[in-house]
C-alpha cells in the first residue's frame, strides 16, 4: 500500500498530469458556475481521453469534477441561486447572511468547510482501500455480474423514486447498451441494418444528447436571468470578512467532521449522491447544535458549514462503489467509469491490485483540487460570480457548439450528430416526465463488462452460481441498500419540505422561486 | 421543494388521455417496447450466449411495463416528487413565449446539424454560433467576432493541428466536386 502511494505520487506529480490539472482548474471553475452546470463540458475532456495516458486523463477528469463541485456555494450565498441541487440547503442560511451584509463570512466559512470535507472524503476513500482489497478477493465473475446488474437497477429505482419507472429506465439502458457487436458473446444485436451501430453506442454522444442538450433547453426555454443591480451589491459584500468566516468555521470543527462523515457514507450509496447528503447534514446540525432550531434559516453560520462539508466529502464517497465495485452511482461517476473502460482499465479488483497507484492518484487529485481551488475561489469569488449570470441566449450557442464537436469526435462521422439528436429527444422526454437519465448512461458503460462476467459465470459455475454465499450476500446487501436509499430519499424530501415549512417565508422565497439548475447530474 | 397547490394532497390524480402526462409516458413506454420487440424478433438468429442478457432484461422489465401501462389506462398520475415537470423543465408564467423559445431552440439545433452535414464544421459551426449570438443573444458585434474566431481557432488549432481529425466530406463539397480542404491542413509531415 505504502509502495503504491509513493508510486502514485511519482507518476502524478510529473509535468504531464500537473499541466493538465492546472489547465483544467479555470475551465472547471468557469464551467461549474455557468448556468446549466458543469456536466456538459466533461464530454470535451472525455473526447480526448483515449489520446492521453491514464494519470493525465484522470488528473483532468477527477480534477474537473472536484473543482466543479467547489463552485456551488458562490451563487447560493451571493445570489440565492442554487448552483446545483446539492447547494439548496446552503441558501437557507447563506443567502440571509449575505442579505445581512455577511456574505464574506458565509463564503469564508463555506469554503473552509468544503476544503476540510473534501480532504476527509479523500482520506475515507484511501482508508477503505485495504479493506476493499480483502473483500474483493471473495468476488468472482458471478458476483460482479450480479453487482453490475443490481447496481444499474438500484440506481434506476433510487433516482426515479419509483420502482416501475426506475427498472424500466434501467432496462432501456441495457437495451441500448446491447446494441452492436459484442466480442464476448460473438454476436451482433439490434443494429437495424445500420453499419454505424455495429460498434455499439458510444458514451459521448449519449452524454451530449441525454444531458447537455436538455439542460441547455431548460435554460433557454425558462430564460432565467439574475438582476444585475442585486449582483453588484452582493459582490461588494462577498469580498469582506472571508478570514473571519474561516475562523468561524474552524470553531465548529466537530460539526464539519460529523457532516463530512455523513457525506462520505451517503455518497457511497449508489444513486444517492450529494443532494440527500447535504440535506441530512443540514437536518442533523439543526437537531443537534445548541439553539439551532431557533436560529437556522435566519443566517446561522452553522447552516452553511454543515451542508457544505457534507456536499464536498461525497466526492470521495461516490468513488468507492464506482472504482471498487463498478457501480457508478451517478452520471458523473458513469463518465469516470466510461473513461476507465476507454483506457482499457477494468474497474473492480484491478483498481486495488494492478492499478492501485491510479486509484490512490485519484485520492491525491481530490485532495489537491480542494487545496488549490479553495484559495483561488476565495480570492476571485466576485469575478467568478459574474459567470453565473451569463444570459442563456449567449451561453447556449457556445455550449451547443463545443459539445457538438466533442460528440462528433466519438467516431468522427456525421452519424454521431444524428445519434445526439435521437438522445436529445429522448433526454427531453425523460427530463420532462421525470424518468431518470443516469441509469441509461451507466448501463451503456457497463453492458459489455456485464456480459463478459455473465458469460464467465455461466461457463464456470452454471446455474449453481445463484446458491453461492457471496451471490446471496450481494442480493441481500443490494436489497437493503435500495431500501435504505429510498428511505433516505423520502426522508430528505421530508426534511427539505419540513425545513422550508418551519423556517417560514424566508426559505420559501428562496426555495420556490429559484429551483435547482441541474437535477440530473447527480441523481 | 414541491410547489404543488395545497388542494392536491392525494397521492394520485386522474388525468385526461390527451394530457401531456399521459402522452409523454406513452412515448417512453413505446420506446421500451420497441427495443423489447426488436430483441425478441432477433432472438432466434442470435448465438446462445448473446440471448442471455436480452432475456434477463425483458423478463425483468415486462411486469413493470405492464404495471405502468395499467396505471396509464387508469389515467392515474403520481403527485409525489418526480411528478411531471418537477424534476424536469422549469416553466414560468408565459407559456406562449416559452413555446416560442422551445421551437427556436429545437429548430436552431436542427439547422446547426444540417449545416454541419452540408458544409462541414469549419464553415457551419462558427457561422451558426455568430448568427445565434447576433439574432437571439443581442451581443456586441466585436464579441461575436471574437467568439466566432475562437471556434474557428478551436477547430483549426486543436482538432486539425494537434489531433489531425479526418473530417468526413460534407455534402456541398462533394456536390461541387472539391475535396474538403481542411482534411489536408496542416500540411502533412510538418510535425
Amino acid at each position: 500500500m505504502l509502495e503504491a502511494m509513493v508510486d502514485a505520487a511519482q507518476q502524478l506529480f510529473t509535468p504531464g498530469p500537473m499541466i493538465a490539472f492546472f489547465l483544467m482548474i479555470p475551465i472547471a471553475l468557469v464551467a461549474g458556475l455557468m448556468p446549466g452546470g458543469g456536466l456538459p463540458f466533461i464530454v470535451v475532456v472525455l473526447s480526448f481521453t483515449t489520446e492521453l495516458e491514464p494519470f493525465t486523463a484522470f488528473a483532468l477528469i477527477i480534477g474537473y469534477m472536484a473543482a466543479n463541485d467547489l463552485t456551488e456555494p458562490i451563487p447560493s450565498i451571493l445570489l440565492g441561486i442554487p448552483g446545483a441541487r446539492s447547494s439548496q440547503a446552503t441558501i437557507l442560511d447563506g443567502y440571509p447572511m449575505a442579505k445581512k451584509g455577511q456574505a464574506g463570512i458565509a463564503i469564508g466559512a463555506s469554503y473552509t468547510a468544503s476544503l476540510i470535507g473534501g480532504v476527509i472524503g479523500a482520506i475515507a476513500l484511501l482508508a477503505v482501500l485495504p479493506f476493499a482489497r480483502e473483500l474483493l478477493k471473495l468476488f468472482g465473475a458471478p458476483e460482479f455480474f450480479l453487482l453490475s446488474l443490481l447496481g444499474i437497477a438500484s440506481v434506476g429505482i433510487i433516482s426515479a423514486g419509483a420502482l416501475s419507472k426506475g427498472l424500466l429506465t434501467a432496462a432501456l439502458g441495457l437495451f441500448i447498451g446491447m446494441i452492436g457487436f459484442n466480442d464476448t458473446v460473438g454476436t451482433t444485436r439490434a443494429t437495424f441494418g445500420l453499419d454505424y451501430l455495429w460498434d455499439g453506442i458510444d458514451i459521448i454522444p449519449v452524454v451530449v444528447g441525454l444531458f447537455a442538450f436538455p439542460e441547455i433547453a431548460d435554460l433557454v426555454i425558462s430564460n432565467t436571468a439574475v438582476a444585475k443591480t442585486r449582483m453588484e451589491e452582493m459582490l461588494k459584500e462577498g469580498r469582506r470578512d472571508t478570514m473571519r468566516g474561516m475562523q468561524e468555521a474552524l470553531r465548529h470543527k466537530w460539526l464539519i467532521v460529523r457532516s463530512s462523515l455523513i457525506g462520505v457514507f451517503i455518497g457511497a450509496m449508489p444513486g444517492l449522491g450529494p443532494t440527500p447528503a447535504h440535506w441530512i447534514a443540514y437536518a442533523q446540525a439543526r437537531q443537534t447544535e445548541p439553539g439551532a432550531k431557533e436560529t437556522f434559516g435566519t443566517g446561522d453560520i452553522r447552516g452553511v458549514i454543515a451542508p457544505e462539508s457534507a456536499n464536498n466529502s461525497t466526492d470521495g464517497g461516490v468513488l468507492i462503489p464506482t472504482l471498487l465495485f463498478a457501480i457508478p452511482g451517478s452520471a458523473p461517476m458513469a463518465i469516470v467509469l466510461g473513461a476507465l473502460i476507454l483506457l482499457g482499465i477494468q474497474p473492480g479488483p484491478q483498481m486495488v491490485q494492478t492499478h492501485l497507484d491510479l486509484t490512490i492518484a485519484m485520492v491525491y487529485i481530490i485532495a489537491l483540487a480542494n487545496i488549490i481551488v479553495v484559495p483561488i475561489v476565495l480570492l476571485f469569488a466576485a469575478p467568478l460570480t459574474k459567470v453565473s449570470v451569463v444570459r442563456p441566449q449567449v451561453l447556449a450557442p457556445v455550449v451547443i457548439g463545443i459539445t457538438s464537436v466533442s460528440a462528433f469526435m466519438a467516431n468522427v462521422t456525421i452519424e454521431d450528430l444524428a445519434l445526439v439528436s435521437v438522445f436529445a429527444v429522448l433526454g427531453m422526454f425523460m427530463k420532462a416526465y421525470a424518468w431518470p437519465r443516469p441509469p441509461i448512461l451507466i448501463a451503456i458503460v457497463l453492458t459489455s463488462q456485464l456480459e463478459k462476467w455473465m458469460s464467465i459465470a455461466i461457463q464456470t459455475r452454471g446455474i449453481s452460481m445463484i446458491w453461492q454465499p457471496a451471490f446471496i450476500g450481494i442480493v441481500i446487501f443490494v436489497a437493503v441498500a435500495v431500501f435504505f436509499s429510498l428511505r433516505v430519499q423520502s426522508g430528505t424530501q421530508r426534511v427539505a419540505d419540513k425545513t422550508e415549512e418551519e423556517l417560514g417565508d424566508n426559505s420559501k422565497v428562496i426555495g420556490s422561486s429559484l429551483p435547482a439548475r441541474e437535477p440530473s447530474a447527480e441523481s | 421543494m414541491s410547489t404543488q397547490p395545497e388542494e392536491q394532497t392525494p397521492t394520485h390524480r386522474k388525468v385526461s388521455f390527451r394530457s401531456p402526462e399521459i402522452l409523454g409516458e406513452v412515448v417512453l413506454l413505446a420506446v421500451v417496447l420497441f427495443f423489447a420487440v426488436a430483441y425478441l424478433i432477433e432472438m432466434p438468429g442470435l448465438k446462445m450466449p448473446g440471448r442471455y442478457l436480452p432475456i434477463i432484461t425483458i423478463a425483468f422489465a415486462a411486469p413493470f411495463w405492464v404495471l405502468r401501462v395499467k396505471s396509464l389506462f387508469e389515467r392515474k398520475q403520481a403527485l409525489q416528487s418526480g411528478v411531471i415537470m418537477d424534476l424536469g423543465f422549469r416553466f414560468g408564467g408565459d407559456p406562449a413565449a416559452e413555446k416560442q423559445r422551445a421551437i427556436r431552440y429545437i429548430s436552431s439545433v436542427g439547422i446547426l446539424f444540417v449545416s454541419v452535414w452540408a458544409f462541414g464544421f469549419h464553415l457551419a459551426l462558427p457561422i451558426w454560433v455568430m448568427t445565434y449570438l447576433f439574432v437571439f443573444g443581442k451581443v456586441k458585434p466585436i464579441i461575436i467576432l471574437l467568439i466566432g474566431a475562437a471556434f474557428e481557432g478551436l477547430l483549426l488549432g486543436i482538432h486539425d493541428f494537434i489531433i489531425d481529425v479526418p473530417w468526413p466530406e460534407p455534402l456541398f463539397w462533394r456536390a461541387i466536386g472539391i475535396e474538403y480542404l481542411f482534411n489536408d491542413w496542416p500540411i502533412d509531415d510538418t510535425f
